[in-house]
């Protein structure tokens, strides 16, 4: 399925020379948010979890980010670890982009508590960490964005942190709005890259559930909408929810 | 609660599950259930001379009560308080998921042990103790399940990220497992409770001025008691909402609006 040419808004350099960390690289979405802000002038910092490696690295070649380092961001120590090491060489932290969504469908009823803790605890807890760990360095100069993705196709235990991101970012950001920093969230629905290795029957399925917009949205288009939670053009919207999912929940 | 509230037996013979019940808001739904004819399972975590009291009030009310202990985090008491129910009463029509606990601070000062404390329980807990009644309920063809949110996971306020991300999420489970089990008869909601008198939140009421600043936020110019949130959530586990379901039902006052 073709996709309309996305004729940006934005200008040139909108980002020239901040520095934008952005989670979950070595994955379509994370990747091409990467791709956007490195071509808006934003300096890149890659992090991507540990069995993305080859994907991110290849990545962090072709964009010339200037750092690419992988993290479980289920760890709190590792993510502060991380994020102190973009924070200390690259001077400063001007957009979180937390980008690691992992698709995990399945039924709450019965999942294991294995799964289920395994899911929380990276799409929950981890963007918890990373939001936690950029509150200083962006304290520090009065200024920052955060930017949480979420997961609004799978369900499951991908509703549950769903929910819990997008009640944790309203929280956060009323607690460090004075200084300068907003938080917003970008509900993602399944985007066209995700569908590969779907069989003729389940993409015929898919094509009769399509939504209000009757497609699949592109990363590229989802990108756009990062790039504006994390500009200036967003300077008056922060704890919010915004869709990017064709018109679907 | 009035007096045609308390002579109503939506209950009758019915097996109420409530965790976190010896005190504050999951003690007033363990009474409410009570005195519309329900025998209770009731959780605790620590009090035990308050679950005794809690257990002895049920009683005193002609129904039956019985104390499970322990945190619904730890990795046998949801399996208890299935046991306990079929073994003493045979079934389990409604299960109350409301032991919470809250750890509040700013998030840069967050530890990861209170963090992990925080969703173990409010969220991990909720959903094992779930996964528990689930078959027996699936079994019967009917069963009700209760949620206790709050306002904080509809819009949280500075200091509460950890308890408003469980609370949000409380309401992603809601919704994710009422799509599941509706066709089971299986219905699950959710209850939002504002700003209620109970002792978790005590120490900062008693706060100068925060009580007050309570108050005029609240539309209705009143904090909650708990029997206003133990209304609506027998008011979601009888027939009279049989047509709700995955909702979140906000009882604030009009704090959030």
């Amino acid at each position: 399925m073709s996709h309309p040419e996305t004729n940006t808004p934005f200008l040139d350099g909108l980002l020239h020379q901040q520095v934008v960390l952005v989670t979950g690289a070595g994955q379509p979405i994370a990747n091409a948010i990467a791709r956007r802000h490195g071509k808006a002038g934003a300096r890149l910092a890659l992090v991507f979890q540990p069995e993305h490696e080859a994907e991110a690295t290849a990545l962090a070649r072709e964009l010339s980010a200037e750092l690419a380092l992988a993290c479980e961001s289920s760890d709190a120590q590792a993510v502060s670890t991380v994020v102190r090491r973009v924070a200390t060489e690259l001077g400063r932290i001007d957009l979180l982009i937390n980008a690691s969504l992992s698709r995990a469908a399945g039924r709450l009823s019965d999942l294991s508590a294995e799964r289920w803790k395994a899911v929380l605890d990276r799409q929950l807890s981890g963007t918890a960490w990373f939001c936690k760990e950029v509150i200083r360095p962006m304290m520090r100069k009065r200024s920052g964005r955060i930017v949480n993705l979420l997961d609004a196709a799978s369900g499951g235990a991908s509703r549950v942190a769903a929910e819990g991101i997008t009640a944790m970012t309203r929280a956060l950001a009323n607690e460090v709005a004075r200084q300068g920093i907003s938080v917003n969230t970008l509900a993602v629905q399944l985007l066209e890259e995700e569908t590969a290795h779907l069989t003729p029957a389940q993409r015929e399925r898919l094509d009769g559930e399509l939504g209000p917009l009757g497609r699949l949205g592109s990363a590229e288009e989802v990108a756009e909408a990062v790039l504006f939670l994390g500009s200036s053009a967003a300077n008056l919207t922060t704890g919010q929810r915004l869709s990017a999912t064709g018109g679907l929940w | 609660m009035s007096e045609s509230q308390a002579t109503r037996q939506r209950f009758r013979q019915q097996t109420v599950i409530i965790t976190g019940g010896s005190r504050g808001i999951g003690k007033a739904i363990a009474l409410a259930f009570a005195a519309e004819g329900a025998d209770i399972v009731l959780n605790y975590g620590s009090n035990a001379e308050a679950a005794r009291q809690a257990a002895a009030e049920v009683e005193a009310q002609g129904r039956r009560c019985v104390l499970v202990p322990g945190s619904v985090a730890s990795p046998d008491v949801p399996g208890q308080l299935r046991e306990a129910a079929l073994s003493n009463f045979g079934r389990i029509d409604v299960l109350v998921n409301n032991a919470g606990i809250s750890r509040d601070g700013h998030l840069m000062m967050l530890q990861a042990a209170a963090w992990r404390e925080t969703v173990d329980v409010n969220l991990y807990g909720a959903l094992a103790c779930c996964q528990a009644v689930i078959p027996t309920m699936v079994q019967q063809g009917r069963g009700a399940i209760i949620n206790m949110s709050s306002s904080a996971g509809i819009r949280g306020r500075a200091g509460q990220v950890p308890y408003a991300a469980t609370k949000g999420a409380l309401i992603g489970l809601t919704q994710a497992l009422a799509g599941e089990l509706g066709p089971n008869g299986i219905r699950v909601n959710c209850v939002a409770p504002g700003f209620v008198e109970t002792e978790m939140v005590a120490g900062l009421m008693n706060r100068p001025g925060v009580r007050e600043g309570f108050i005029q936020a609240t539309p209705i110019r009143r904090l909650g008691t708990v029997e206003d949130v133990a209304n609506a959530t027998l008011f979601l586990a009888s027939p009279e909402s049989a047509y709700v379901v995955g909702d979140v039902l906000r009882v604030n006052g009009g704090l959030v609006l």
